[in-house]
């Protein structure tokens, strides 16, 4: 295990609430300095940054809508223009919308594309370089339970789930012999707001339906970021975090 | 400005730091992939080590003759055309030309990524 991640650099997207927020407080507590990205929810993202910087590590915040095509490259220029060597890329942004296939409009279906899938694609390649350089670097995608299982309503975030599982597969296979891991979390349901935009109905469904009978906590998917950060003869993985949820599909 | 000797020298430094291979293995007509094992990864890792050992920058575009290998204007069903051979010759000039000829009808690309190319195309950059 390699224990000592302080002061290597990571980027979380979507960092300014939810499981993004409680990956940056855990990797803050391991002494991993942040560069940590929000789309538009300016106060959450300043309180992480407030939290993260009281546990003693440097933070950098960056804005970039991720939905639009262009704004993955232009979030990893950014990083590479302040000299920032990132290690540990953790892609956690996405986007869900539900809706039935047959009324689902190409742009939405794009939109989210982008965030769940190109960013991640667009972001890796661009921070690869500077894993490199270090002969260390990790690289976690955030998947989900609906990547293995459809999910009714859901087509565009199914596809996307189910495409970043196959690019780490594949790119762990490219890079693992530069010290480079890649692997992705897929959590079941999660206590989030975009878990919440779900209705309380469908929640319980799922909860009835997951082994351990309640949602995940942030910090638990969070712990295990942690896990794959320290272990570096783990990759090409999808670590399920779902309660044992995709056992009752 | 580095001689031809120490040029060389960095080459083979690169080469066996990035593909962690013997110094004997890396002779000059030695193909990266073929016959160092060299894998995707490792150009860019090559590339990086180069672009510290003299000081520059190297775009892959510059580097892989990628975007004329794959133009079916140049290649088409594994053969190298007329004018791929002269796309090649006035964008690579550093390439082993004669090598190229002799498997114009058979062409793999992988086959162009020898050391001495590498060499070449340093010291086309170095002005050397």
């Amino acid at each position: 295990m390699d224990s000592n991640l302080i002061g290597k650099w990571a980027l979380v997207t979507g960092a300014s609430r939810g499981i993004g927020a409680a990956i940056a407080h855990r990797l803050a507590a391991e002494g991993v300095n942040l560069a940590l990205h929000y789309r538009s929810h300016r106060t959450g993202i300043e309180e992480v940054e407030k939290t993260c910087s009281k546990a003693g590590v440097e933070t950098m915040v960056f804005q970039a809508d991720l939905s639009e095509p262009s704004e993955a490259a232009k979030l990893a220029d950014s990083i590479l223009d302040r000299d920032l060597s990132i290690q540990i890329l953790v892609n956690n942004a996405g986007l869900s919308q539900a809706a039935p296939l047959w009324s689902f409009k190409g742009e939405d279906w794009n939109r989210i594309q982008n965030v769940n899938l190109e960013s991640p694609r667009v972001l890796i390649q661009k921070l690869l370089p500077t894993m490199l350089r270090g002969r260390w670097g990790r690289i976690i995608n955030l998947s989900s339970v609906l990547s293995t299982w459809g999910g009714r309503g859901n087509s565009a975030y199914c596809v996307s789930k189910a495409g970043i599982n196959g690019l780490t597969r594949a790119v762990a296979l490219e890079v693992g012999r530069k010290g480079i891991t890649a692997n992705a979390i897929a959590p079941g349901l999660v206590e989030t707001d975009m878990a919440a935009e779900m209705g309380d109905e469908m929640m319980k469904q799922i909860i009835s339906r997951t082994p351990l009978n309640r949602a995940a906590k942030g910090e638990e998917i969070a712990e295990a970021v942690v896990f794959l950060c320290r272990c570096g003869y783990v990759t090409g993985e999808v670590l399920y975090i779902d309660g044992g949820l995709r056992q009752s599909f | 400005m580095p001689t031809n000797a120490e040029i060389k020298d960095q080459v083979r430094e690169a080469l066996i730091e990035a593909l962690g291979v013997d110094d004997e293995e890396v002779t000059d007509d030695a193909i990266l992939t073929k016959d160092l094992g060299a894998e995707s990864i490792d150009f860019l890792d090559i590339i990086f080590r180069l672009e510290k050992a003299f000081q520059i920058k190297i775009p892959k575009d510059d580097f892989f003759p990628q975007s004329i290998l794959t133009n079916r204007e140049y290649v088409e069903n594994g053969k190298l055309k007329p004018a791929g051979f002269e796309a090649l010759q006035s964008h690579y000039p550093y390439l082993d030309f004669d090598r190229i000829r002799e498997k114009v009808d058979s062409f793999d690309m992988q086959d162009l990524f020898t050391v001495s190319m590498i060499e070449g195309y340093v010291k086309q950059r170095l002005g050397v």
